[in-house]
C-alpha cells in the first residue's frame, strides 16, 4: 500500500488544527453572564474563562452576599486548576491519534475532544446550580433556592440575566466539528489508507462480505 | 422641527378662538394650552427648548464658579444650568467629609492656617482652570481666598481640594488665581496694602511701609501641587492691586494687574480724612501694572531677591529699575483686566468710567523696549504714555467691569450700574454696540472657553450680584442670580435664570465638559487621595484588625455594602484612636460615609478611598457609628458601636 495517501495528511493537518483550537480556547472566554438592573444601566458582566472569572466580579460578589451566595471566585477550584492539563492532554490525544491513526483511536480522540465543550457546559451548570442552592442561611435576604439560567435570559431579584457562550467555547466547538468531519471522512476511506493490515483487512473483509 | 412647530402654534393662537380637538392635533394643543395657562411667549418656549435637558442627557459645558465667602466652588452644567456639585475649599463641609476628622483636615487646618491661626472660612474670588498651550486642560482648578490671602489647588480628577498655600507676605489678595498659558505659575496679587510679612506699622507709615505684592506660585505639574520653595514674589507699591490676567501667545511672559488706589488713601485714619471710597477715587487715572515675569525669573535666578517670611521677593526698586514693573495709566478705579484670545490686546473696564479701553500689547512692549516713558511714580516706576499704549476706547455704559470673548471677534463686557451685558467689536471699535439688560447689577461674566486662546462663542453667563424680584422671596438675604445668555444668534437672549444660594459668586470659568477626566473610583481600593498611592495601612478583606499599643489604638477597618469590619470598637477613656478606613468598593457611585455619633467625626468614603481619622476618646459612653450616605437597601443596618469604657472602671 502506498504511504503517500493525501487523506492521511489531511487528517493529520485537521487533527493539529483541532488541537490548536483547544489550546487557543484556553486563552479565550468560554461563557459570558450579564446582569441588568435599574441601578446598573450599563449592566454588569462576568466573563468565564477556564481558569476563572473576570469582569465585574467584585461588584457581583458584593451584591450576591446579600442573598448569601458564595464568592464567584470560590467556584470550580479543581476544574480551574486542572484546565491547562486537561486541554493539554486532550490536544495531545488528538494530535497523537492524527499522527498514528487507527479507527478506535480516532473515535476515542474525537470523544475526548467533544468532552471539552460538553463537560464544560455540564460542569458550569453544576456550579450555577450550586451557587443558587448552597446559600448562606444567615443572609439578609433569603431566597428560595433557584437555578440561574445557564443559557439565554433569566431573572433573579431585580436582575435580568443573560447568559451566552463566548469565543473560547465556540472555538473549541469548531475544533470538535472539524475533527468530527475529518474522522467521519477518514473512516469512510479506510480502504485506501495505510494502516496496520491486521486491523484494516478484517474490516474490509467484513464490509465486502 | 420644534421652531416650525412653535410658529405653527403661534399662528394658531392668533387665529380666532382655535377649537381644541382631541384628535391627531392633541399634542400641539397641549403645548399651546400650557403656553396659555402659564403665560409663556414663543421666546420663552424657545429658551426652554434650548436649555431643558431631558433625563439621561448630559451638559455640553461645565462652569466652575467661586462661592465668595461661602469659601467653595459651585459646579454648574450648561445649558441646563443644573448645579452638579459644590466643592468645599476653605471651609469644613460635612457632606464631603471635609474638616471632620479625616485626611482633609491637614489641608484645611494645617496647610490652611495663617500666622498660626486656624482659618475655617475663605472669601473665594477667581477660580482659574489649568491650561496647556493656552487651552483649558481639565486637570486642576486654582482658587484664591481674598480674606486670608491663600491659594488652593483643586484636583479635577476627583473634585477635591488637595492643597492650600498660605501667602506669607500679604494680608489680603484679590488678583488671583490666574495662570500662565502652560500653568507654570499660579499668580496671586495683593489687594489691601499692609507691611509685607505681617509686621506692624501705623497708618502714618502707609506710603513708607505698606506694600502690595504679586506672588508667582510655581506649579509642579507632575505632582499637581504648588512648589512653595520654587515660588517668588515682586514687591509692589501700596496701590490696591485688583484683577489681573496673564498674557498668552503674543503676550506670553507678561502679566497685567489693575490698581485702584494710586491716591494711597488709607481711609479716614481716624483723623477725619475721607473714607477710602472717595479717598481712593480722586485721581482720574490709576495704573495698570505691566509685569515682565520672564525678566523677573532671571532676577530670581541671579539671586537679586530678599527673603521675607521665607519667600524670595524682588524689591520694588529692583523691579522698577529693571522694568520688571512698568505702569500705564488706566481709567479710574478699574476692575477687569482681560487679555484677548490672541494675546495682542488687554481690555480694561473702569468702574467709574464709561469706556472699555483696549491696550495694545505690541505698542506697550515697544515703548518699554525703547525706554519711552512719560514720567515716574513716587516709587520710581516708569510710566508709559496712555494714548501711545492703547488702540482705542469704546463707550459701553456706566460701570464696565469684566470682559470676555467669543469666537467671532466680539467682546462681552459686564456693565454694573447699567445692569447690562454689552457686546462690542474689540477689533473694530466703530461697530455699533448691542446692550442686553440683565437682572440685576451684573458683576463678572463668563463665556464658553472664554479665557482660552479659542473661545467657543455659544454662551455667556451674567453673574448678577442682585436677584431682587426674580425668585420667591427667601430673604432678606437673597441669592445671587446667574443668567445664561445665548450669543449664537444675531441678538443676545437670556434663556435661563439660576439662583445661586450656596455662596456669593465672583468669577467663573466655563469649560467644555468633555475635557474632564474625572475618575469613578480610587483604584486600587485603599488609595489615599492626597498621595495617589495605596496606603500601607489599607486593608484587604480578612486583614481587618484592632491593634493596641499602650494608649494608642489603631483600627484597620474595611467598608463595603452594607457593613463595617470590625463593627465593634472598644477603647478606654483617654485612648488615642486612629481609624484606618478602606472602602472595598469599586463600582460607580457606591459611596459610603462614616460618622461616629457625638464625636464630631464624619468622613466620606468614595469607592476605593482610604481615610484616616485620629482623635482622643475623651468622652466615655456608648457611641453608635454608621454609614451617612444612603448606600444600599440595608444602609440603616450599616452600623456598629464605639464603646469607650470610663476611666478607672
Amino acid at each position: 500500500m502506498e504511504r503517500r495517501n493525501p487523506a492521511r495528511w489531511w487528517f493529520f493537518a485537521v487533527g493539529c488544527a483541532a488541537a490548536a483550537c483547544f489550546v487557543g480556547s484556553w486563552f479565550l472566554p468560554w461563557w459570558t453572564f450579564r446582569l441588568f438592573a435599574p441601578q446598573y444601566p450599563a449592566g454588569l458582566e462576568v466573563i468565564v474563562h477556564l481558569t476563572g472569572v473576570v469582569g465585574d466580579v467584585a461588584e457581583i460578589n458584593t451584591i450576591n452576599h446579600y442573598i448569601g451566595m458564595h464568592s464567584l471566585s470560590d467556584a470550580a477550584a479543581l476544574e480551574r486548576a486542572a484546565s491547562p492539563w486537561l486541554i493539554g492532554l486532550v490536544s495531545a490525544v488528538v494530535v497523537g491519534a492524527a499522527a498514528l491513526p487507527g479507527r478506535k483511536r480516532n473515535w476515542f480522540a474525537l470523544a475526548a475532544a467533544a468532552g471539552l465543550p460538553v463537560g464544560f457546559v455540564l460542569d458550569f451548570s453544576y456550579w450555577m446550580y450550586q451557587s443558587g442552592h448552597d446559600l448562606d442561611p444567615r443572609a439578609p435576604i433569603r431566597l428560595k433556592p433557584f437555578m440561574p439560567a445557564v443559557l439565554g435570559d433569566g431573572k433573579v431579584g431585580q436582575f435580568l440575566t443573560e447568559a451566552a457562550p463566548a469565543a473560547g467555547f465556540w472555538l473549541a466547538l469548531f475544533g470538535v466539528a472539524i475533527l468530527a468531519i475529518a474522522t467521519w471522512r477518514w473512516t469512510s476511506r479506510l480502504g485506501v489508507v495505510v494502516a496496520p493490515a491486521e486491523v484494516v483487512q478484517p474490516a474490509l473483509l467484513r464490509r465486502g462480505a | 422641527m420644534l421652531p416650525s412647530l412653535l410658529l405653527t402654534l403661534s399662528a394658531c393662537q392668533t387665529a380666532d378662538a382655535p377649537t381644541p380637538t382631541a384628535s391627531a392635533g392633541g399634542a400641539d394643543e397641549g403645548l399651546a394650552g400650557i403656553m396659555t395657562a402659564r403665560g409663556l411667549t414663543e421666546d420663552d418656549v424657545l429658551a426652554a427648548a434650548k436649555t431643558y435637558t431631558p433625563t439621561g442627557k448630559l451638559d455640553e459645558y461645565v462652569i466652575f464658579a467661586s462661592g465668595g465667602h461661602g469659601g467653595n466652588i459651585i459646579v454648574i452644567g450648561v445649558p441646563s444650568m443644573r448645579i452638579l456639585k459644590y466643592i468645599s475649599v476653605f471651609g469644613p463641609e460635612p457632606w464631603q467629609g471635609y474638616g471632620y476628622g479625616g485626611l482633609g483636615d491637614d489641608v484645611l487646618y494645617n496647610q490652611g492656617s495663617q500666622g498660626g491661626k486656624e482659618m475655617t472660612w475663605g472669601d473665594v474670588h477667581h477660580p482659574n482652570l489649568s491650561e496647556t498651550g493656552g487651552e483649558y486642560d481639565g486637570n486642576y482648578l486654582f482658587l484664591n481666598d481674598k480674606a486670608n490671602a491663600r491659594v488652593a489647588v483643586i484636583d479635577l480628577r476627583d473634585f477635591m481640594t488637595k492643597q492650600i498655600v498660605a501667602n506669607p507676605l500679604v494680608m489680603s489678595d484679590h488678583g488671583g488665581a490666574f495662570v500662565t498659558q502652560n500653568t507654570d505659575y499660579v499668580i496671586e496679587t495683593s489687594q489691601y496694602a499692609a507691611p509685607l510679612g505681617g509686621a506692624y506699622s501705623g497708618l502714618d507709615n502707609y506710603e513708607a511701609e505698606y506694600r502690595g505684592a504679586a506672588i508667582f506660585w510655581k506649579f509642579d505639574k507632575q505632582k499637581g501641587r504648588i512648589d512653595q520653595a520654587q515660588s517668588w514674589a515682586i514687591e509692589l507699591p501700596p496701590y490696591a492691586q485688583d484683577l489681573a490676567d496673564a498674557g498668552k501667545l503674543a503676550s506670553d511672559g507678561w502679566v497685567y494687574i489693575n490698581s485702584w488706589n494710586t491716591e494711597m488713601s488709607a481711609g479716614s485714619e481716624g483723623k477725619g480724612k475721607p473714607f477710602a471710597e472717595s479717598g481712593a477715587s480722586q485721581n482720574d487715572m490709576d495704573y495698570m501694572h505691566i509685569i515682565d515675569w520672564k525678566k523677573a525669573e532671571t532676577l530670581v535666578a541671579a539671586g537679586k531677591t530678599k527673603t521675607i517670611n521665607g519667600i524670595r521677593v524682588i524689591s520694588l526698586a529692583d523691579a522698577a529699575a529693571e522694568h520688571v514693573l512698568t505702569f500705564v495709566g488706566e481709567p479710574k478705579s478699574p476692575h477687569g483686566c482681560d487679555v484677548t484670545p490672541d494675546g495682542t490686546a488687554v481690555v480694561v473696564g473702569g468702574k467709574l468710567d464709561t469706556h472699555a479701553t483696549v491696550y495694545d500689547v505690541a505698542k506697550m512692549k515697544d515703548l518699554i523696549a525703547n525706554g519711552q516713558f512719560v514720567g515716574k511714580d513716587k516709587f520710581g516706576v516708569d510710566i508709559l504714555d496712555f494714548q501711545a499704549s492703547i488702540r482705542g476706547q469704546r463707550e459701553v455704559g456706566l460701570g464696565p467691569l469684566h470682559t470676555v470673548y467669543d469666537d467671532k471677534g466680539y467682546a462681552y463686557t459686564s456693565v454694573f450700574l447699567d445692569s447690562t451685558v454689552v457686546k462690542w467689536n474689540w477689533k473694530n471699535l466703530e461697530e455699533p454696540i448691542e446692550a442686553l439688560g440683565v437682572q440685576y447689577n451684573i458683576g463678572h461674566i463668563t463665556a464658553a472657553e472664554g479665557d482660552t486662546i479659542s473661545p467657543d462663542g455659544k454662551y455667556v453667563v451674567a453673574m448678577n450680584k442682585m436677584s431682587q424680584d426674580r425668585y420667591v422671596n427667601v430673604g432678606p438675604l437673597l441669592p445671587q442670580s446667574f443668567q445664561l445668555i445665548d450669543i449664537s444668534g444675531p441678538t443676545m437672549k437670556v434663556i435661563y435664570d439660576l439662583p445661586l444660594p450656596l455662596g456669593e459668586p465672583h468669577y467663573a470659568q466655563m469649560m467644555k465638559a468633555d475635557k474632564l477626566h474625572t475618575i469613578t473610583a480610587y483604584t486600587p481600593a485603599g488609595t489615599n487621595p492626597y498621595t495617589d498611592e495605596k496606603s500601607t495601612a489599607a486593608v484587604a478583606s480578612g486583614e481587618e484588625r484592632i491593634e493596641r499599643n499602650g494608649k494608642q489604638v489603631d483600627v484597620y477597618m474595611s467598608v463595603i455594602r452594607s457593613h463595617f469590619t470590625p463593627d465593634m470598637i472598644e477603647v478606654n477613656q483617654g485612648d488615642t484612636v486612629t481609624l484606618h478606613l478602606t472602602s472595598m468598593e469599586q463600582a460607580l457611585d457606591q459611596t459610603h460615609g462614616f460618622a461616629i455619633d457625638m464625636y464630631n467625626v464624619n468622613v466620606s468614603m468614595e469607592p476605593g478611598k482610604y481615610e484616616e481619622i485620629t482623635f482622643v476618646a475623651d468622652r466615655a459612653g456608648v457611641f453608635p457609628f454608621y454609614c451617612t450616605e444612603f448606600c444600599s437597601a440595608l444602609h440603616l443596618e450599616m452600623m456598629g458601636y464605639f464603646l469607650v469604657k470610663p476611666q478607672g472602671s
